[in-house]
């Protein structure tokens, strides 16, 4: 993490919308990324948001049901993870509208509708769902754990977790492929080129997470002032 | 267990390890320029220049790390820069293409420092980032999650290096054996990062502690 997005902001009570006090200045600075990633952000309360996320979750439900019985393990359990981790919302604040926002899931759900094409704008798209996945579940780590982040912290951490999430998936692929005799990637330059897929997937959802956390603080902001910020300027 | 008390090594005999480690590194460079072979003399020489940083970080940012961990760091770029160079051992064949179990074992051991960097900022930004609590329960995952992204973004740098490489027409700088040999590459990585996690601890506690000062540091002095 550079360490111009280190926050000067003291630690804020979990559950406060900024974890931290706002500055004065209320001008959207770098240390704006710091902010405490606030456990409410990526949860939507609204009706058509709601409705959209339910049919979403419930084609992953769906997908996740049919890969077990068809025995397709990668497509279970990333479907079953990203059903799981977009109930997580609904379940916790026991309210069916408050879901993720049903983008995010679209873009988690999209590889099960091109992940097999084999070209590599299919890996690209999984590896954006990927980085989708990953943000899903910071989500979810938030409600659920006393994890807590920053949004600076947390796109380092889905980029990290796309990455890695391409190298268990070789690691794994191959030990199927030796031991189950499923399809894998046959020479070292195809598996350069999934994780290639992989690192640009992961560096465009992070920046697409970035954009997006700055357009929420530049909403939250004008509503977060407080009159506690003296000590930043 | 600290390493140290488990080889009875000395803090000067550490030191003294640390400088022979370096003068073989130095040893291999100059072989590398001697046989003009480009891939020994930029992998020895990154490899002297990491050995080199805890110096560079104790003399320029009072930054003082555990010498056995300095020692660890020299000991794994050694056997990558030996890696490098044709042995007569080996019918001039290099550790890295006559030996199989060498890559592995660079790889589990760069990897475990890798982790290392991981664990020590994982504890310095829990304990100094307002507004990111990251919980002991969270470490295991963030470790491997951490040392896997790093096995691959390595293996990336391998390949688009031979491939800058072969368009130039040098000789190769880093290889890739094929695809079971990047497979293996990412379970030694794997395998590090576990090691860190498991044991490694100890002796990283120094260097998360003087970087969680550094970061309350910078955000008190603003």
């Amino acid at each position: 993490m550079p360490p111009r997005s280190l926050s000067r902001l003291p630690k804020g009570p979990p559950g406060d919308v900024t974890g931290g006090r706002a500055s004065a200045s209320g001008a959207l600075s770098e240390n704006a990324m710091s902010i405490s990633l606030s456990e409410r952000w990526f949860v939507r309360g609204g009706t058509v948001n709601g409705v959209l996320a339910w049919l979403l979750t419930g084609v992953l439900v769906a997908t996740a049901a049919t890969s077990l019985l068809a025995g397709r393990l990668d497509s279970l359990i990333f479907a079953g993870a990203a059903a799981a981790a977009a109930l997580v919302p609904p379940v916790v604040d026991r309210s069916w509208r408050s879901t993720a926002p049903w983008f995010l899931l679209f873009v988690a759900s999209l590889p099960l509708v091109f992940g097999a094409s084999g070209l590599f704008v299919g890996e690209f798209v999984s590896g954006l769902a990927v980085s989708a996945l990953a943000l899903l579940f910071v989500v979810a780590l938030q409600l659920t754990t006393s994890v807590r982040m920053t949004p600076g912290f947390a796109v380092v951490f889905v980029v990290l977790v796309t990455l890695a999430t391409a190298g268990f998936w070789a690691v794994a692929s191959a030990a199927s492929a030796a031991y189950l005799d499923t399809p894998f990637v046959e020479t070292n330059d195809e598996l350069m080129r999934v994780f290639t897929a992989a690192a640009l997937a992961g560096a465009v959802g992070g920046s697409l997470f970035r954009w997006q956390f700055r357009r929420q603080l530049a909403r939250a902001r004008p509503h977060e002032r407080t009159d506690e910020g003296g000590e930043v300027a | 267990v600290n390493l140290r008390d488990a080889l009875h090594l000395s803090e000067r005999r550490q030191g003294r390890l640390v400088r022979l480690l370096q003068a073989g590194i130095a040893l291999v460079l100059g072989l590398g320029l001697w046989y003009g072979n480009t891939g020994i003399v930029v992998n020895a020489g990154v490899g002297l220049l990491v050995t080199l940083l805890p110096a560079v970080l104790r003399r320029n940012y009072q930054f003082t790390m555990d010498l056995g961990l300095v020692l660890w760091i020299a000991v794994a770029m050694f056997l990558h820069a030996l890696g490098t160079l044709p042995l007569p051992g080996l019918d001039f064949l290099t550790p890295y293409q006559g030996l199989w179990w060498w890559d592995h074992v660079t790889h589990a051991l760069s990897s475990s420092l890798v982790a290392g960097v991981a664990y020590a900022t994982f504890r310095a930004v829990d304990r100094s980032v307002d507004g990111v609590v990251l919980p002991s329960r969270f470490l295991f995952a963030y470790l491997l999650v951490f040392v896997m992204a790093f096995g691959v973004v390595w293996e990336l740098l391998e390949f688009y290096v031979a491939v800058a490489g072969q368009l130039l027409g040098g000789s190769s700088i880093l290889t890739q054996y094929g695809l079971d040999d990047t497979v293996l590459d990412l379970v030694y990585d794997t395998v590090g990062g576990l090691l860190v996690g498991l044991f490694g601890t100890a002796h990283l506690a120094g260097v998360s502690e003087q970087l969680s000062d550094r970061l309350s540091a910078r955000t008190a002095g603003r």
